[in-house]
């Protein structure tokens, strides 16, 4: 058992781990090509195993990185001397630490989403790029009250009861990319209640860039003795009223989406291109930040950072009405200062342990001196 | 062929300004004026010496044309300075064999064709490129792609030679009535004139023309009959030529950067006198091109030059014009590039043989093309107003710096040939691949959105290039380690000095690759939002931390001898090269910053020669090694 440790904690785990991770960096980048930034970070950076070319069972990014995490942490605990000359080695492996640490924080805490405005547009939410919900709410006033029924937690054949509404509903069939069709001649069977008069899902191959994918639902809701069948379709605009215990019910298919500590209004979005060229020079948002009204202006590499969150001008897009369609991404992390300092440290040891070490105490330097 | 080639040869090492004398056909004037007046081109302000080279080289791939080398200003000058240019200019590079057969025109070797080759099949190409442009772009195949670009070629070459026409003489000018040439105050008799002689007296045809509204046609009199043909005629040519893309005259209304082609400014400003000057003197620039009149072409290029550079809204892009001029002329990157080839052959001499004097005269050599590929760089960064590393051709000439740099560094410390030595190859052989292979139309071109922030091109591009230049020297010094260790095993001491300088390399490599990765990390923070994200390009970087810090770590363990950690440095080009090339070879993610045709096919050759190298030099090394103990106890 000792020797188990020992090797795992030993410089030829650390070789090992370093070319695995070679291995994987340059699999996964190569996967990226066919599948997609995505995917690749899926299979061979978050995971803990991973298959090579599909049959080679192979120790995943997290797995490795866990390794040297532990193998840092002994190295310090029990390699590493105190004094002048590994000085430069210990600091290089703390900032390490540091930085690993960083990544997994990052990782399990951070939340990524978007916000798209067009101008004029205000918001005080943001939307996952990935993950849908059921919205059900009681008016289509703009600060209602709305239950989410998150997509992840349903399959063909779950059953819940919308709170407050008396509405028992039951998954009948879910679809994680699917296009939608109109009726195309009157239906024998019972017709789908959907506002936009959607009569059929029917599933389409799931993109590479899952960001890309238009879920769809159908649903049977129930309430006192009457049944009838709901269709729900991601690229729905408009919601599907239904009657409730008291009043009616707005039910729709939306991206999941998040609460903002402010709200952003969108007053313009300015696109410049270098003179005469189609080569992109600028793109900058200007935006009016509620409720304390503030205007400021998000550009390229010029992010707006507020009680935590961060929007970066991501995209914009001229919709065909003419509008213009700006889009930020919105990120909550938590250890965004971590990775800053880990690399100051490690940094500052490469230097030290280069200068000290490699050059100062060169036995040709000695020998010239 | 072969005289001529080996002629050239022969005369390299007589001196490095020789090689740059050749020159073709003799303009017929002399264009140093031509050459300083801007252009706007991809959004930057050029003098028309870059801009002849940037398009010359769009086109045929070459910055001198064809096989007698004719300068590419002069070339430029005669496209668009004569009625009726020379159609066979060997201009237009179509790389596919699929494209020169669907066009239905004889293949060439060079693959290189002419205008009046391809005259024939323009309306077969305008078919097939319009065809592959309504494709959706990522549905293109190499050869749609090929069409739509050579496709784009013709018709700017089409645009360039109707850019004077309004200066030339044609029939459809000719004003036969002879009460409407005096109305219009026009000398001579009813021959040929130019557009821009009777658009500049056009008012009192607007005014004829008016007042015939009501009149019937039988009733004209010949007078106004020719009033109304002339007004028609210039109606349909301004028409013909308007939006051109060659746009040179700058107008600059509001302090604003506006830019027009002779044609849309004729058409826009006829009223404002100072530009009816400069349209005429670009017109007297056409005529006395075509005459061979030297004077008049100096006098009317240089009035002309100066109400572009009082018009221009931007001062600053007036003064680079010089300054870019002075750099084309002085061209050190490429005189750098030959001088240290002439270096390392004098290093490699005095290494073999420890010349003490050759030695002194590389390092004088080196010195010299040092200090002409600094300024090189520096008058980018001059007429740019930008860091020096902004695309993929700088990054081979800034690697190239460090190299040299890093060489002369260890010259210095350890005084025995080895840095000059390294020095001379490293920058030969980058700047031969950054002029031979990255060479783009522009090199200066304008950096695009995501890119613009000099504090970043100048914190983490300098840094991870400057990690490249670290790592790619150590693979250097290992190739000479190897090759000390087959032929001249015994000698330790020059062997351990060699070690140290190929450790000293990596471990300099490693600080700034890793630090230019974090530096990314931080810029990728600021820009997108995550500090990591597995992108292509980052884990290109990782990759060569990745790979330095193993080597470390299996030496510190004693797990590689020295002629493994030799080896592994060999092998590290690779893993530079894969992070600086492959990804523009992978075409994904979200920085690739330049994509050059046949570059998958040099990565993989310099791959093969590595390895092979590493595969053939280090069981060698390690049998001398052993030979050489036995033989020693």
């Amino acid at each position: 058992m000792s020797r188990i440790i020992r090797i795992s904690l030993s410089l030829r785990m650390v070789v090992a781990c370093l070319a695995i991770l070679m291995v994987l960096v340059l699999a996964g980048t190569l996967y990226q090509v066919e599948y997609g930034l995505y995917a690749a970070q899926q299979k061979y950076f978050y995971s803990w195993f991973v298959l090579l070319f599909g049959f080679i069972p192979f120790p995943g990014t997290q797995l490795t990185l866990s390794v040297l995490f532990i193998n840092l942490t002994a190295s310090m605990l029990f390699h590493f001397r105190l004094g002048w000359r590994q000085a430069g080695i210990v600091l290089i492996h703390l900032g390490l630490m540091l930085l690993l640490t960083g990544g997994w924080v990052t990782h399990q805490f951070g939340e990524e989403s978007f916000l798209s405005l067009t101008e004029g547009e205000a918001s005080n939410v943001s939307s996952d790029y990935r993950e849908w919900e059921i919205s059900v709410a009681k008016t289509r006033d703009p600060d209602r009250e709305v239950v989410g029924i998150d997509l992840r937690s349903l399959h063909a054949g779950t059953t819940f009861v919308v709170e407050g509404t008396g509405i028992e509903v039951e998954v009948e069939e879910q679809y994680a990319h699917c296009r939608a069709f109109r009726a195309e001649k009157e239906a024998d069977a019972e017709p789908l209640l959907n506002v936009s008069g959607i009569a059929e899902l029917k599933a389409a191959p799931e993109n590479r860039d899952p960001e890309a994918n238009i879920p769809g639902l159908v649903l049977r809701v129930k309430r006192g003795g009457t049944s009838a069948g709901l269709l729900l379709f991601g690229g729905d605009m408009l919601e599907t009223e239904l009657p409730g215990a008291d009043g009616p019910c707005y039910f729709s298919l939306r991206r999941k989406r998040y609460p903002l500590p402010v709200s952003v209004r969108l007053l313009d979005f300015e696109r410049t291109v270098h003179p005469g060229s189609s080569t992109p020079k600028s793109f900058s948002s200007q935006v009016e930040l509620g409720p304390v009204e503030r205007e400021v202006t998000i550009e390229m590499n010029k992010p707006l950072r507020i009680k935590g969150y961060t929007f970066f001008q991501a995209s914009f897009q001229n919709l065909e009405s003419g509008a213009e369609l700006s889009t930020f991404a919105v990120t909550r992390n938590y250890g965004r200062l971590i990775p800053y300092i880990a690399t100051g440290v490690t940094v500052a040891g490469l230097a030290y342990h280069f200068i000290a070490v490699l050059v100062l105490a060169a036995p040709g330097r000695k020998a010239a001196a | 062929m072969t005289r001529r080639r080996f002629s050239r040869w022969a005369w390299v090492p007589l001196g490095v300004g020789l090689a740059f004398g050749a020159a073709g056909q003799e303009p017929p004037v002399d264009l140093e004026a031509f050459r300083r007046i801007a252009i706007l081109y991809e959004g930057r302000v050029m003098p028309m010496d870059s801009y002849a080279q940037a398009i010359l080289f769009q086109f045929s791939g070459k910055k001198r044309l064809g096989e007698a080398k004719e300068p590419a200003l002069s070339w430029l000058a005669r496209t668009l300075f004569t009625v009726d240019p020379k159609g066979d200019d060997p201009l237009f590079l179509i790389n596919h064999p699929e494209v020169v057969e669907a066009l239905g025109i004889e293949p060439r070797k060079r693959r290189r064709y002419s205008f009046s080759e391809l005259h024939n099949s323009l309306a077969k190409l305008q078919e097939l490129a319009g065809r592959a442009v309504q494709m959706e772009e990522g549905n293109r195949s190499h050869v749609e792609k090929e069409l739509i670009r050579v496709f784009g070629n013709v018709a700017y070459f089409l645009q360039l030679q109707s850019l004077f026409l309004f200066a030339v003489p044609h029939a459809d000018f000719a004003v036969a009535d002879e009460t409407l040439r005096k109305e219009m105050h026009l000398d001579g008799g009813d021959e040929s004139r130019a557009f821009i002689d009777v658009f500049f007296e056009a008012g009192i045809l607007q005014q004829k023309v008016q007042a015939l509204g009501q009149k019937p046609k039988e009733e004209w009199s010949a007078n106004e009959a020719e009033a109304f043909r002339l007004a028609s005629v210039l109606f349909a040519w301004s028409r013909q030529y308007r939006d051109l893309q060659v746009t040179f005259m700058p107008i600059d209304p509001h302090g604003e950067s506006v830019w027009l082609s002779p044609w849309d400014a004729l058409s826009i400003n006829v009223h404002d006198p100072e530009m009816r000057k400069a349209l005429s003197d670009l017109g007297d620039m056409a005529t006395a091109y075509r005459a061979s009149a030297r004077l008049e072409f100096d006098l009317a290029a240089r009035a002309y030059r100066a109400f572009a550079e009082r018009r221009m809204s931007n001062q600053a892009a007036r003064h680079n014009l010089g300054l870019e001029v002075t750099a084309n002329r002085l061209n050190l990157l490429s005189r750098a590039g030959w001088g240290y080839g002439v270096a390392f052959f004098v290093s490699l001499l005095a290494f073999l043989f420890e010349g003490r004097r050759l030695a002194r005269v590389s390092l004088v050599l080196v010195l010299v093309s040092l200090a002409a590929h600094a300024a090189g760089i520096g008058f980018r960064m001059a007429i740019m107003g930008r860091p020096p590393v902004t695309n993929l051709y700088a990054t081979f000439l800034f690697v190239g710096l460090i190299c040299v740099l890093l060489g002369l560094f260890l010259e210095a410390v350890q005084r025995s040939g080895l840095g000059v030595l390294a020095s001379s190859f490293s920058g030969l052989s980058l700047l031969l691949v950054a002029q031979r292979f990255f060479v783009e139309g522009d090199t200066m071109h304008q950096v695009v959105a995501v890119l613009d922030s000099n504090f970043w091109l100048s914190t983490h591009v300098i840094a991870i290039t400057t990690g490249y230049a670290g790592c790619i020297f150590a693979g250097l010094i290992g190739h000479i380690y190897l090759l000390q260790r087959i032929f001249g095993p015994g000698r330790e001491g020059w062997m351990a000095a060699t070690h140290r300088a190929m450790i000293g390399a990596l471990a300099f490599g490693l600080i700034f690759s890793f630090l230019g990765t974090m530096l990314g990390g931080v810029w990728a923070d600021h820009s997108w939002g995550r500090f990591w994200g597995w992108d292509p390009k980052e884990n290109g970087a990782l990759l060569i931390v990745l790979w330095s810090a193993l080597l470390f770590h299996a030496r510190m363990g004693g797990m590689i001898s020295e002629r493994g950690m030799a080896a592994g440095c060999v092998l590290g080009v690779i893993v530079v090269l894969a992070a600086w090339l492959g990804v523009n070879l992978l075409n994904a993610g979200l920085h690739s910053y330049g994509f050059t045709t046949g570059l998958a096919g040099g990565f993989f050759a310099i791959v093969a020669a590595e390895v092979l190298f590493v595969g053939i030099t280090v069981p060698i090394a390690g049998r001398r090694e052993i030979k050489h103990v036995a033989s020693g106890a």
